[in-house]
């Protein structure tokens, strides 16, 4: 480009930049859709980005980001209390919501110990949830955190940390991915399919 | 032998960090066979976007991997092209202690160690210390040998058999980091940087040692001249490993025979680091927690 450079123009596709995934020319597709775009466009997606900003909190139940605390899960007395999901992150709890299936509650930790990276127990939502089952009403809990060492890893200290209290933990099973073939499962994969075989 | 424009290496690798590098790519550190370690950048795999990364490469992973390295080695980042993980060990990540000497283990392997630098005794040790950690009731057997292993390979073990000052095989009594061993009670007064060291602990350290040589246990243990009934590991006179009160050789009823050992090896590899590893409190916390009914 030559000439006089539109400032306004310049800023908005900066700001679209620093956007995951999205380099200098999506940037500047997306600032010139805007500036084609009714004003009226332009002030929704505005508006809707302050709302994101100021409306979206955190359930002070389950943690689970929300607009009203308790979230809608936590308030809904159809759901069972006293089974609880614990994952990491909201994302999976909207992943396992779209199963269908779960007809308990959540308890999001905001992420996994990872000691090597100084994350500890303090930086998560450990103290809640152990206050959560010590409060009672909880018969299991189900550690579906990411099975990756640091995710194994918190599992374990969770498992040790409600160990005295009287509650199932359990974990969604692991191993195979349905719909592949042995031929390609990893070593991985592979030993825990192996070792956590069940009856049929 | 690298020092090509573009060079293709395959080898054997343990995982030993990732971490998050752009939205899409991590770098891995990978500790490999043949080459030492090496950091890679493997590029969306956080997405799952390439068919070869579908399900990520994790922390303590052992495999076989391909990396391209574009400049002379060691010069830039090299980028992974193929990995494909060879052993599980999940036996490891079924217990809590089991994953924390794993990844003390893999912690002190990245510090002390430099890049493009092969050792190909200490990838051996490293591999059988994962395996053992598999199947282990307790970690810090195996953690205090790779410890020594890990020494040895550096060129930084200690000497545990004499006074580093006098050469006197008697009355050792305080170990010394900056001296790299023994110290003993004649030439301890001139020490600034020290710890005291219990006579087992001293015992275990030459019996594995010498185990380590392959050479049998010497006949007579060292006389450190301290009462032996008196457990002191844990008095360290130095300050640098200081910060970690409370550790499990102060509690009778946890002690091992391996903490003393442990905590003394722990002491001089954090003086090699420039601070104390991460996973050293919690490998012995989860130690003293087991021990004492808990999980
Ligand atoms: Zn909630
Ligand atoms: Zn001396």
């Amino acid at each position: 480009m030559s000439g006089e450079t539109i400032q306004s123009l310049a800023h908005l596709k900066e700001q679209f930049q620093k956007l995951p995934g999205i380099g200098p020319r999506s940037a500047e597709r997306l600032a010139f859709h805007v500036l084609r775009e009714p004003r009226e466009y332009a002030a929704q997606l505005a508006r809707a980005i302050i709302d994101v900003k100021d409306k979206v909190i955190h359930c002070t139940t389950c943690y689970n980001l929300t607009e009203r605390d308790p979230c809608p899960i936590c308030s809904n007395h159809n759901r069972d209390q006293g089974e609880i999901w614990v994952v990491e992150q909201p994302n999976d709890v909207m992943t396992l919501e779209s199963s269908g299936l779960i007809h308990g509650v959540y308890h999001v930790l905001m992420g996994h110990l990872a000691p090597l990276e100084g994350v500890e127990p303090e930086n998560l939502t450990l103290d809640a949830l152990v206050d959560r089952v010590r409060a009672g009403g909880v018969r299991e809990v189900v550690l579906a955190l990411n099975p990756t060492l640091d995710g194994d890893g918190t599992a374990l200290h969770i498992q040790s940390l409600l160990g005295e209290l009287d509650v199932t933990i359990t974990r969604p099973a692991r191993g195979l991915a349905v719909g592949s073939q042995i031929e390609y499962a990893t070593a991985g994969m592979l030993e825990s399919a192996i070792r956590g075989r069940a009856p049929m | 032998m690298y020092d090509t424009v573009m060079a293709l290496i395959a080898d054997q690798a343990v995982v030993l960090a990732k971490v998050d590098y752009s939205e899409t790519s991590q770098v891995i550190v990978f500790f490999t066979r043949e080459h030492g370690k090496v950091r890679a950048i493997a590029k969306g795999i956080k997405r799952g976007t390439k068919k070869r990364f579908a399900v990520g490469i994790d922390l303590l992973d052992v495999g076989h991997v391909v990396v391209s390295s574009r400049r002379e080695r060691g010069a830039a980042l090299a980028t992974v092209t193929e990995w494909k993980q060879t052993t599980a060990n999940a036996g490891l990540r079924e217990k809590l202690f089991r994953i924390y000497g794993a990844q003390y283990v893999v912690e002190i392997t990245a510090s002390l160690t430099e890049d493009w630098d092969p050792h190909i005794e200490l990838f051996n040790a490293l591999m059988a210390t994962l395996r053992q950690l598999c199947e282990v009731s307790e970690p810090l057997t195996s953690v205090v040998r790779f410890q020594l292993a890990l020494l040895d390979s550096i060129g930084s073990l200690p000497r545990f058999e004499s006074c580093v000052q006098c050469s006197r095989r008697e009355d050792l009594l305080v170990f010394s980091s900056f001296e790299g061993g023994m110290v003993c009670k004649h030439c301890e007064p001139g020490q600034v940087e020290k710890r005291h060291v219990s006579p087992a602990t001293l015992e275990r350290l030459w019996d594995l040692h010498s185990a380590a040589e392959g050479a049998p246990p010497q006949a007579t243990a060292p006389h450190t001249g301290l009462d032996p009934t008196v457990d002191v590991s844990d008095a360290g006179t130095g300050s640098h490993a200081s910060g970690r009160p409370g550790r499990a050789s102060s509690n009778p009823k946890v002690q091992s025979e391996y903490v003393g050992p442990f905590d003394l090896l722990d002491y001089h590899i954090s003086h090699l680091m420039g601070r104390a590893p991460r996973m050293a409190s919690k490998l012995v916390s989860v130690q003293v927690r087991r021990r004492a009914g808990g999980g």
